[in-house]
């Protein structure tokens, strides 16, 4: 089995790609999902009010995104904290999620932050879906009705697209210019041929 | 001594000054009397009784609601008025020299084919109470007037308002302008009928419009003398209302049942403009989008248009982005 980290920016499109991924019948494990799943577990919980007091939780006791959010955003060491908490706990998901489609010639690992969070020595190969920034602003501005400032502020987290392509063995440009589904077909095959060659 | 002083009167002198004076006064009796006699003789003269013609224009008004009056035969009717002088120096200066003929007030008879005739008799009261004087005392030149009228075709047609509106920034009219009446009656030959399905108001310009507005119009008939419309104008009704741009993400939908069409991307975003008031009642799941399959061979294009077949009534000016999707189709 050939397990792929699937990356890129804010706004780049990956969600489409694991869509068409999904539809040629490729399991997609969606970290960002799983990572929020997480936040309801109980201990989780408990260690985020262990570090943050109870300001991080709503009204029904449960995590208050916005608030941790916006405590993680200025403080790296609270942005540490939570990343060692919660990525080994998505590792502990994805890979009882690998177990269950092991017989599958390939897998794919979506998360927005795989290089940021040094994680690709996870995968065997690493692909980024890229766009530019103009483009991702304007999809973002259309999508999420969030402000400009709250997009911009969201981006500067990640690492710019270039390093991002350079980083990646695999680039799937997304900015309407070239077929999406092509791109992903060829994909496919190069990783299937590179694994029968291996 | 003063030579002035010396300037008496002699009796010859005052003898002459008394002769003049009495000769200025014969002179002035004399005129009074003449203009007195001048003025009695006028006075008699102008009480007696003289006769006298006028010409005037004939303007025949409102014929029976379902005819038309297409030639006027007697179109200047001259009358003789019998009146003391008085009178008919005071009418020389002031008499009307058109005369509006109320058909509604009168019997109209009918001569042959189209043509009908009033008798001027009837005529004769309403001039005379025009005129203050009694009807015996008028005379007409005709016994009748004639005048050709034609049954007229009667037909119901739509009304298009010409509108030409500028409206401030962000208004717009919040539903379809409505026009009351729609249809109006249009009375006519019938082979001038015939050619009217429709009919425009004469046009509307508004500019800076921001508020519901009621516009009452005219029917345009044009040149076209020969036609009659009922009512002769209509009621636009402008709702105007403030408009904003919003948009929501709407999942595409699998146009056809029996093949199961994957788009990429799965959501898209609609925009649309929708009046402030009706912001809030807006949902996604108002909408549907489909990729618009008509005339597509789905074997040869890469990327299907999206169209919007589901939408609230009250949201317009829709866009979709992106406007194509890319596509699998799973076996």
């Amino acid at each position: 089995m050939i397990k792929i980290g699937l990356t890129g920016n804010i706004g780049s499109g990956k969600t489409t790609v694991c869509k068409i991924l999904e539809t040629l019948n490729v399991p997609v494990f969606y970290a960002d999902v799983e990572a929020k799943k997480l936040y309801k577990r109980r201990d989780v919980v408990e260690q985020l009010v262990k570090k943050f007091g109870r300001i991080v939780l709503n009204e029904n006791d449960l995590i208050d995104f916005k608030m941790l959010a916006s405590l993680i955003f200025s403080d790296r060491k609270a942005l540490e904290f939570v990343t060692n908490l919660i990525h080994p706990l998505v590792f502990q998901v994805y890979n009882e999620w690998l177990n269950r489609w092991e017989k599958e010639p390939v897998t794919v690992h979506e998360s927005a932050i795989l290089f940021e969070n040094h994680l690709q020595h996870h995968f065997d190969k690493t692909v980024v879906v890229a766009c530019p920034k103009e483009i991702r602003l304007k999809r973002l501005l259309e999508r999420d009705k969030i402000s400009q400032e709250m997009i911009l502020q969201r981006m500067k987290n990640q690492w710019p697209d270039e390093q991002k392509e350079n980083a990646a063995d695999y680039v799937i440009m997304n900015d309407g210019s070239v077929f999406l589904i092509p791109q992903v077909l060829t994909l496919l095959e190069n990783l299937k041929g590179s694994s029968s060659v291996s | 001594m003063n030579k002035k002083e010396k300037k008496y009167y002699t009796p010859q002198r005052f003898l002459k000054k008394e002769s003049v004076e009495k000769h200025r006064s014969d002179y002035a009796v004399f005129f009074t009397f003449l203009i007195i006699a001048a003025l009695f003789w006028l006075l008699i003269n102008l009480s007696q009784e003289y006769s006298l013609s006028y010409d005037m224009k004939v303007y025949l008004q409102n014929p029976p609601e379902d005819r038309m009056i297409t030639e006027q035969i007697d179109s200047t009717v001259t009358f003789h008025i019998t009146a003391q002088g008085f009178y008919l120096v005071k009418l020389e200066f002031m008499h009307p020299d058109q005369l509006m003929v109320n058909l509604k007030n009168y019997t109209i008879h009918r001569a042959e084919d189209n043509r009908y005739y009033i008798s001027t008799q009837p005529l004769k009261e309403d001039i005379a109470l025009l005129l203050g004087i009694s009807p015996s005392q008028i005379g007409f030149s005709k016994n009748t007037l004639s005048f050709v009228m034609e049954k007229l075709a009667k037909k119901k047609v739509k009304v298009i308002p010409k509108l030409d509106i500028k409206f401030d920034d962000f208004y717009n009219l919040y539903k379809p302008y409505q026009i009351k009446p729609e249809n109006i009656l249009v009375y006519g030959p019938k082979e001038v009928i015939d050619t009217i399905d429709l009919l425009y108001t004469v046009p509307v310009h508004l500019t800076n419009v921001n508020e519901s507005l009621e516009v009452t119009v005219k029917v345009d008939v044009g040149n076209n003398h020969f036609i009659r419309v009922n009512p002769e104008k209509v009621k636009i009704i402008l709702e105007g209302e403030k408009f904003t741009q919003s948009s929501v993400q709407v999942p595409v939908s699998n146009p056809e049942k029996n093949k199961n069409i994957h788009t990429f991307p799965a959501r898209v975003t609609v925009f649309y403009n929708v009046a402030l008031k009706d912001f809030e009642r807006v949902k996604s799941s108002d909408f549907t989008v489909v990729p618009d399959l008509e005339h597509v061979d789905l074997r040869k294009v890469s990327r299907l248009d999206l169209k919007v077949i589901r939408k609230p009534d009250f949201v317009r000016d829709l866009r979709v982005e992106p406007p194509r999707v890319e596509f699998i189709i799973e076996k």
